[in-house]
């Protein structure tokens, strides 16, 4: 899929997002609530989620497992999307505001290289490494919400695909995006 | 709650101000912040800060692929290994937290607090572990009615878990209990931090209208 944006642009707003929402200092109020963006968030180990269970949903259903994983991240994209999304913004405000809560987030300095999603350093595939060991490509929740995410903005109906994958042996976590 | 023998209430208020204590501190001691890479992590483990609907939607999945009992089973497993991941943490940790806690009173923080959260005995650490699951998001605030150490016996009082405050907050009332995974989460640190496998339960839920989540653990029988 051709898809044009300022990348150098995205990059620079979501380095800006990540800052003010560092700035914050949020944590658990005295109730134990985490709010970010009007969102309760918790903070997870990456070992047991999502790593761990993937593991045991593709030992309960095999190679489905990791589509249920995809599609719960396809619907977080897309409320991800409507919660934040400025009607009139551009394009790399929207993507840039959303890679840096993703960076907020624990999942690394998300970039685009031409036309794919690159996740330098993905939580879960960095604790599937660690933890599990099994050479596969572990990243269907974030394709997922990349794909959730992109196809509210792009009004379409779009997949994410991992092509390469911390876990299976590569450097780092590719995505390409297909119509 | 069960014929346990119960905590003197000047046990059950140290307990909150040890809470309290690590609570005020965890923003330096534990901080949740990722680096300049956007990675978050602390000692070896990675984390990451996910929507607590997210948690609903993986359990609710999980359900409808493995049933019920299986998922109830699974989510406590997985709370069970997080809560014993927790307590190493704390546990390898608290030598250099009480190396943080020095540098904190050199800048300026006061010497009471510091003091309430220097003990390393289970019920300290479990203390302090809680104060912790405030500071990021788990759960609200932690009593504990019950630490019986010479029989095993333990009930802990939980409000705000973020399992429950989905039911809540969107007005569901569950039949039954939901709090699977801090249930796990709950026998995993006991367990850690007293040497023998606890299993917890739980009693009670903020999910099916409850004042708190209430969790009873003894030991696993052989």
């Amino acid at each position: 899929m051709v898809m044009e944006f300022d990348t150098k642009k995205i990059e620079k707003i979501r380095d800006g997002e990540f800052k003010r929402l560092v700035g914050l200092k949020a944590h658990g109020d005295t109730n134990g609530n985490f709010i970010v963006n009007g969102k309760r968030l918790v903070l997870m180990g990456a070992d047991y989620f999502m790593a761990e269970v993937l593991k045991i949903l593709k030992e309960y259903v095999g190679p489905t497992g990791g589509g249920i994983l995809y599609n719960i991240g396809v619907e977080a994209g897309k409320e991800y999307f409507k919660a934040h999304h400025v009607e009139g913004e551009s394009v790399e405000d929207t993507i840039g505001k959303f890679f840096g809560f993703l960076m907020y987030s624990g999942y690394s300095k998300i970039t685009f290289d031409g036309e794919k999603i690159i996740v330098p350093s993905s939580p879960t595939a960095d604790m599937w490494s660690k933890n599990i060991g099994e050479k596969t490509k572990t990243c269907y929740y974030l394709s997922g919400l990349f794909a959730g995410f992109l196809s509210e903005l792009f009004k379409k109906q779009l997949d994410v695909r991992e092509v390469k994958c911390m876990a299976a042996g590569h450097d780092r976590c590719e995505f390409e995006i297909f119509e | 709650m069960p014929e346990y023998k119960q905590l003197p209430e000047e046990e059950m208020k140290r307990f909150a101000e040890i809470r309290e204590a690590f609570y005020a501190l965890a923003p330096k001691l534990t901080p949740i912040e990722p680096d300049k890479n956007g990675v978050i992590e602390y000692h070896g483990r990675r984390f990451v800060l996910i929507n607590y609907v997210i948690f609903h939607d993986v359990v609710k999945a999980l359900e409808q692929f493995v049933g019920e009992a299986m998922t109830k089973r699974m989510t406590y497993d997985f709370g069970y290994n997080a809560g014993k991941n927790i307590a190493v943490m704390f546990k390898r940790s608290s030598k250099s937290m009480g190396g943080a806690a020095l540098a904190l009173l050199k800048s300026g923080f006061d010497l009471k607090t510091l003091e309430k959260i220097k003990g390393d005995t289970p019920f300290e650490m479990c203390a302090k572990i809680v104060g912790y699951g405030k500071h990021s998001g788990f759960l609200g605030n932690t009593d504990i009615v019950c630490f019986d150490t010479d029989n095993h016996h333990y009930i802990a009082r939980i409000r705000n878990t973020f399992v429950a405050a989905y039911y809540r907050n969107n007005g569901i009332k569950a039949k039954e209990p939901v709090c699977h995974f801090i249930a796990g989460v709950v026998g995993g640190v006991v367990s850690e931090l007293v040497g023998e496998e606890i299993v917890v339960r739980e009693t009670k839920c903020e999910a099916m209208g409850d004042d708190y989540c209430e969790f009873v653990g003894e030991k696993a029988k052989s």
